[in-house]
């Protein structure tokens, strides 16, 4: 009977999807681009009707500097310049590009596709993945235009899976959306994710340019280089604000992927891809022509993420008890997929705006005028300074806080270098609250062993003194530690939707709840407008995204990602705020930003690490990265200090750190400030001196000229030249000392 | 709160039955060094460089990959030569990857399944064949010289499957090949000279055990027990073999003399598991600095040792070896100090899958081959790793001056380096400023060399104040002797007063005196409980009990740092609780229940008296040790240790005494119910664990059911 039923509603579809696909096809015409149409259109399971359409592009519209012209058959598309009349971007791999015909016929359908997806039926226990190509025969596609672009609809057959693809022409380039409504799963499948065209300005191996990833500071896969790359490792994949899949959040090598960006640059042209809307849910994925990868094209796209999958515990029960030490997993799919309008920019660069630095300057100005970036306008170099305030020892029996450094020293501290002439400071202290550092989820009080509530009342009013020297009083609302307890793991952890709390091997860390941690951080907020002269420095809330997935308390990426907005706002209202990480959405709240990476995570694909990261940043908001008592070449870090635009940072404490040696938290090998402050000063007062002409600007280019220089070109017109190599070296008219840095002004605006 | 600490304190006992011997290193991001198994954060060690992923300038339709390569040698003109196996080829190449030499046959006959490589000094390379069962011999050029195969030897009658896989040479000419636990010695005429370096297998009591009970067919069909095998092996530049194994007891990294003697630093001992015992007992039980080749590692619930794949050595003697397991490097100085630990698994620059060999430039650089990578990756030393090489160095070389202010050098980058504060240590004592060395030595954690300081400045203080010392040795005496008198003559009386019904019931304080005479007139106390029926109180018992445990706790935080016998954050309060409680509740039980079948009197509340009043012993005694620990030294520790074993002994006495008297047993039969109840206890625990272990499977179950059916409404 449900199955009559369902016969019959799939042929009153075919008929409804037919009848109005007939009215589509042939010259394409302006259509309403309201989703509700679209949405009728996709009704059906689809009819191939390639024949019935021309396999010549055709131009569907145009504007001042491109024309964009599509192929209705696959719905591959292609944007012509019109100055050059040169193709300049292709959605689908041409046969000049690549040998196609070499390839199978996935392939082909692959490198023609301006979707691929991925899905599994709704039953899969085991992850027996499927994938499916919009351009593989038995899809229906059709198109329709509208004034500035186009809409193709997708029906994967197989999969009975619709979407569409809205692709509009702007004056940067192209607008992509995937309408969230859009999407119908009409079968027994579910969709994973959906790969956006794929091949979207890919790149042959022997031509010139490279792949940027936002990988750390942002780093860059030179197509040159592919060829010496290891044979078989021919891919990786980003995931922006952190790990997507909960099993992975504790994983090690965490990659930190704080823009939701990439590009491409091929010759004299460069292509950037800007994810402005469903960033949540979004995965950078870079294929490399590596030796033995089955197709020699290295291209760049990103997957967007359409459904949580996870782990079920399959019991003794399940197994017949056969094995019962062994605990056997299968994988389940959520039965609702994630209702997430995506939109990507995709900006045609050009001239000498084709490379990464134009990338750079492209994504600064999208912040900027979207208000996505808090431009506090850096006018002098900061000194940063983190203290580390005390940590707990375990005596077993009982636990006992050590102070490495107390509120008073603090204020001595800051005293000290503030008579030495250091005005700009940006300072946070870690583990000031009761229990120390390690102790979490952390009890915002501030600790008697480091001076208590007295002291931090006293060091409120100095700090309210000292009109350039930023404080900020380090939050962690997001982590738990199980060994010393103070949370649930039934309610306050986030758990998989198998109801299994997401945690480490050892099953030690924990993330808490969005909700739990929104209930503490507003209690800490509480404390910190106490003491006003304080700003509040918040770890993983600038960096990390995560969900919770038990049904009570659900909460997606997406969500969270407006719940830390709105935790951000509260705490930005009142005070500055400081954030461990940069992630996009965050930079609007940011008055300072600390513990920013020097580097990629150096996958084995990247080639050149670039201060991406600082050259959209550097001038808008203060940034501090490595601390440069926990190196082993000072020199070197004071080089990338400048080179990524970062104040000169050091972690310092007033005791030994010999103290913490039984700590739960023991990285600090040498912080004493009595052993540091003289060099600090020496550093710090060079650096003020020599970068003074570059402070209040922003980074317009960055180049590596030759091996171990870099040269960094200022909107002012001034220019920094660093030299990491062991002799000296000359770039133009300038001679950069060994080891050093030179300032110099290029051009007088 | 009752059932969290009941579940501590089970847990921890199973903790402490289950892991005894393991160390559970923590995982840290960066790099580390170990120090009694416990990471310590070090600025980077070493630094990746660059990686060969394929042959430069290769000579056409070369494969520019290497397909599963075996083995890395790097010789004296820091050459790189990579045994690439599945392409059954040896490839010669400097260090930036450029192709030298790629051979692929010597003697007219092609390489199969090559293993291993050796370059002597005067440039002969020696490529272990392992499918052609030979070790061929090439000159610098790849010109072939000789072929070795299996040497004739009657003692070699037994080996059919030849297979050389390592092989090192001196530039004599000797060859020492890798042979399963042995290291086969070869002359330059392919002469067999023996073998060298197998490892003991030492004395096992439960084999020995099963030896004696088995049959002939069942020895027949019990598993020999063999020596650990060696992974690979090096020759210095000082002539000594270096070398990994699988040895787990003595070490997996050894330096073997011309005879086959390790004289590098032993991980253990491979005494018998008897003698161990034996040398516990007389030394009492306080802990040693722990230390391991290598880290032992918990992967998915299982607990592995280190597998130390390869070994590189440098001029000086710095020891470098490669965890295949879990892709780490340690780096030890030629004493076996560890200096540093980095490498970690991965897709990135700089991390493995399955690193299998390492051999270290002229200039200090590092290469790791790794097999399913294909690739070599190269490590450069940081300043940081230098200075610290340079300082052990120094002090290995006994230029100790230089060596201290090495150490001052590294203290002032990573003051918490435990060789740099072994180092000062070591300074100071030899400056005679046994303070400074103290408390070096005591963030350094080795209790031994602490308390060798600490004897000499007890000496030198005993010297500069013997007469006050005298004084107060006589006024302590004197003290005590008056106490002890006192203490005797007041539990007298209150025993009498006891006896004659002058005291109708006890009470605490009574009940504590009568504990108290107890120490003093055992049989005559406990006489006057058996005959006081009704009489006694529960709640001076309990006192002692408690005041038992307290004076331990006190004792575990207060004694002295070289006795204490177990590290303060690993102190479970509950474990400590359940240590005392658990034997002392099963005693109770077991020999009221036993000694009721055999006729005996005693009532629980009886025995419950007399058996805390004898657990004052240990509650006395206890906190004196630990005021004495303050004033000895490790070498004493024989004297604290007969003190302790005479306060159980002492103990046990009285709960004997107590069992026989207040039972009116005879000698034989005290001694009889005293046997079956302590086999009573033993099999009252088996239970109680079989029953946690059963409960624990049905909760689970339980939770599994639940589990389902949740996810069920998913």
């Amino acid at each position: 009977m449900h199955r009559t039923f369902q016969t019959i509603k799939k042929g009153l579809a075919l008929i409804l999807c037919f009848s109005l696909l007939t009215g589509c096809s042939g010259h394409p015409s302006v259509v309403n681009t309201d989703y509700l149409s679209t949405e009728s259109i996709l009704s059906g399971t689809g009819t191939p009707f390639i024949a019935a359409v021309p396999q010549e592009y055709e131009t569907i519209c145009e504007n001042m500097r491109y024309q964009l012209q599509c192929r209705q058959d696959i719905g591959a598309f292609r944007v012509l310049e019109k100055e050059t009349q040169a193709i300049a971007w292709n959605s689908a791999v041409t046969q000049e590009l690549y040998d196609i015909d070499r390839s199978t016929q996935t392939w082909k359908d692959y490198m023609q596709s301006v979707a691929a997806i991925t899905y599994v039926s709704n039953t899969d226990t085991r992850g027996n993945y499927l994938q499916a190509y919009s351009a593989s025969e038995g899809n229906a596609i059709s198109v329709t235009t509208f004034e500035q672009g186009m809409q193709i609809a997708i029906t994967f057959a197989e999969a009975a899976i619709s979407l569409v693809v809205e692709i509009a022409l702007t004056e940067e380039g192209l607008r992509v959306r995937i309408p969230s409504k859009s999407i119908q799963e009409q079968g027994n499948f579910y969709l994973l994710s959906v790969e956006l065209l794929p091949f979207f300005g890919a790149a042959a191996e022997t031509e010139e340019g490279y792949i940027f990833m936002p990988d750390g500071t942002g780093t860059l896969m030179h197509f040159s280089e592919v060829g010496n790359k290891h044979v078989f490792t021919d891919s990786v994949s980003l995931d922006v604000y952190g790990a997507i899949e909960q099993s992975e959040l504790f994983e090690e090598n965490q990659r930190q992927v704080f823009f939701p960006v990439y590009g491409i640059k091929r010759g004299d042209k460069a292509l950037f891809a800007n994810v402005v809307a469903g960033d949540a849910y979004t995965r950078i994925s870079i294929n490399a022509a590596v030796a033995m990868a089955p197709v020699k094209l290295n291209r760049a796209g990103f997957e967007l993420i359409y459904r949580h999958q996870y782990r079920i515990y399959l019991s003794n029960i399940v197994s017949n008890g056969k094995d019962s030490a062994t605990t056997l997993y299968g994988i389940k799919s959520e039965p609702e997929c994630i209702r997430l309008d995506r939109v990507i920019e995709y900006s045609f660069l050009d001239g000498e705006n084709a490379n990464y630095s134009g990338m750079a300057n492209q994504y600064r100005s999208y912040l900027k005028e979207n208000g996505l970036l808090n431009d506090t306008q850096t006018k002098a170099l900061p000194l940063a300074l983190r203290f580390f305030m005390g940590d707990e020892l375990d005596y077993g029996a009982f636990r006992q806080m050590v102070a490495t450094t107390t509120l008073k020293d603090v204020q001595e501290i800051v005293s000290a270098y503030h008579a030495a002439g250091v005005e700009d400071m940006e300072i946070v202290l870690q583990g000031w609250a009761k229990n120390g550092y390690s102790v979490k989820p952390q009890v915002f009080r501030p600790s008697s062993a480091i001076g208590g509530a007295s002291q931090m009342k006293n060091l409120n009013e100095f700090l309210g003194q000292t009109e350039k020297v930023h404080t900020y009083l380090e939050l962690n609302v997001t982590d738990a530690t199980a060994d010393v307890g103070g949370f649930s793991l039934g309610n306050d952890v986030i758990q998989t939707a198998g109801l299994e709390p997401v945690t480490n091997k050892q099953e030690t860390e924990f993330l808490l709840s969005p909700f739990y941690a929104t209930k503490k951080m507003n209690s800490a907020l509480k404390l910190t407008k106490k003491y006003n002269s304080f700003g509040t420095a918040m770890q993983v809330i600038g960096s990390t995204l995560y969900q919770d997935l038990v049904k009570k308390r659900r909460i997606d990426r997406q969500q969270t990602q407006l719940q830390w907005m709105s935790l951000l706002q509260a705490a930005s209202e009142t005070q500055s705020a400081a954030l461990a990480g940069c992630a996009a959405y965050s930079l609007r709240y940011a008055d300072f930003l600390y513990d920013l990476p020097l580097s990629s995570s150096q996958h084995t694909l990247a080639d050149e690490d670039i201060p991406w990261l600082s050259m959209v940043l550097y001038g808008s908001v203060p940034m501090s990265t490595e601390a440069g008592n926990l190196t082993s070449d000072i020199d070197k870090l004071k080089l990338e200090w400048i080179e990524n635009g970062s104040a000169p940072t050091y972690i310092l404490t007033k005791e030994s750190p010999t103290l913490l040696q039984d700590a739960d938290y023991n990285e600090l090998f040498t912080s004493c400030n009595d052993m540091w402050q003289e060099r600090i000063l020496e550093v710090y007062q060079d650096m003020v001196r020599r970068l003074q002409p570059i402070q209040n600007t922003t980074v317009i280019r960055h180049e590596r000229p030759m091996e171990g220089v870099a040269v960094l070109t200022y909107a002012n017109g001034y220019c920094v030249g660093i030299n990491y190599m062991d002799a000296e070296m000359s770039y133009g008219e300038q001679t950069i000392p060994a080891k050093d840095y030179v300032v110099w002004q290029e051009v007088v605006l | 709160m009752k059932k969290k600490l009941f579940s501590r304190a089970l847990s921890g006992l199973f903790a402490v039955l289950l892991c005894v011997g393991l160390t559970i290193p923590v995982v840290a991001d960066g790099q580390y060094t170990i120090n009694d198994a416990n990471e310590v954060a070090i600025p980077d060690s070493y630094q990746y460089a660059y990686t060969i992923n394929t042959l430069q300038e290769a000579p056409p339709r070369t494969t520019l990959t290497f397909n599963q390569p075996t083995d890395l040698f790097v010789d004296t003109a820091d050459n790189l030569y990579v045994v690439d196996g599945k392409n059954n080829r040896l490839v010669k190449m400097e260090t930036d990857g450029t192709t030298l030499m790629i051979l692929r046959e010597a003697n007219g006959t092609r390489f199969s399944g090559p293993q291993g490589v050796f370059v002597a000094q005067n440039g002969d390379i020696y490529l272990a064949d392992t499918g052609n069962a030979r070790i061929v011999q090439m000159d610098a050029d790849g010109t072939f010289i000789r072929e070795y195969g299996k040497p004739e030897s009657p003692k070699l009658a037994d080996v059919t499957d030849y297979a050389p896989t390592k092989i090192a040479c001196t530039d004599a000419g000797v060859m020492y090949v890798l042979m399963g636990e042995n290291i086969m010695c070869v002359d330059a005429q392919n002469n067999f000279r023996g073998f060298i370096g197998q490892t003991e297998i030492g004395f096992d009591f439960v084999e020995w055990l099963l030896r004696i009970v088995a049959s002939d067919e069942q020895k027949k069909s019990m598993i020999k027990r063999t020596a650990a095998s060696y992974n690979n092996l090096l020759i210095g530049s000082d002539g000594l073999i270096y070398a990994t194994s699988r040895d787990e007891t003595e070490g997996q990294v050894k330096v073997l003399n011309s005879v086959g003697n390790n004289i590098y630093r032993k991980a253990g001992s491979n005494a018998s598991s008897f003698d161990k015992f034996v040398s516990k007992l007389l030394n009492g039980n306080v802990i040693n600095k722990s230390f391991q080749f290598g880290e032992t590692v918990k992967i998915d619930g299982k607990w592995y040792q280190p597998m130390l794949e390869d070994i590189a050595v440098d001029e000086q003697g710095i020891v470098t070896v490669l965890d295949r397991q879990i892709c780490r490097i340690y780096q030890y100085d030629s004493s076996g100090n560890l200096l540093a630990v980095f490498g970690k698994s991965g897709t990135n620059q700089g991390e493995f899958s399955i690193p299998v060999s390492i051999a270290m430039d002229s200039k200090g650089t590092l290469y790791v081959l790794d097999s399913s990578y294909g690739n070599i990756q190269a490590f450069k030393p940081t300043a940081f790793i230098r200075l610290v090489q340079q300082a052990t160095t120094a002090y290995n070389n006994g230029e100790y001056e230089k060596a201290d202010e090495l150490w001052q050098q590294v203290l002032a980058v990573d003051e918490t380096y435990p060789l740099a504060h072994l180092g000062v240590g070591n300074t100071a004592y030899k400056a005679e400023d046994y303070g400074t060395a103290m408390e070096s030595y005591r963030f350094y954690n080795d209790r031994t060399l602490y308390s060798k300081a600490f004897a000499e400045q007890r000496y030198l203080f005993s010297k500069e104040n013997f007469f006050y010392i005298v004084l107060a040795a006589f006024a302590l005496a004197t003290g005590v002797i008056a106490a002890i008198i006192w203490l005797a003559r007041r539990s007298a009386r209150v025993l009498k007063a006891f006896e004659y019904r002058d005291l109708p019931h006890l009470r605490c304080g009574s009940g504590l005196w009568m504990a108290c005479s107890m120490l003093f007139h055992p049989v005559h106390t406990l006489e006057s409980l058996r005959v006081s029926r009704g009489r006694l109180t529960y709640s001076s018992g309990l006192i002692i009990l408690l005041a038992t445990i307290v004076t331990r706790v006190i004792s575990i935080y207060t004694v002295h740092y070289p006795f204490q016998d177990i590290e303060l954050s690993e102190v479970n309060l509950a474990l400590e609780v359940v240590k005392y409680l658990l034997p002392f509740f099963s005693w109770l039980i077991t020999t009221y229940l036993i000694g009721s079948q055999f006729g005996g009197e005693s009532t629980v509340s009886e025995l419950f008296t007399a058996y805390s009043s004898a657990m004052l012993p240990l509650a006395v005694i206890t906190p004196i040790m630990t005021l004495l620990s303050q004033i000895l030294c490790t070498q004493e520790k024989g004297l604290y240790a007969v003190i302790g074993y005479f306060s159980v002994l002492w103990m046990g006495y009285l709960m004997i005494r107590s069992l026989q008297v207040l039972n009116n047993f005879s000698v034989g039969h005290t001694i009889l119910v005293a046997v079956i109840s302590l086999l009573a206890t033993v099999l009252l625990w088996f239970i109680a664990l079989l029953g946690y272990t059963l409960i624990f499977r049905i909760v689970q179950f339980v939770q599994d059911l639940i589990q389902e059916a949740m996810l069920a409404s998913v």
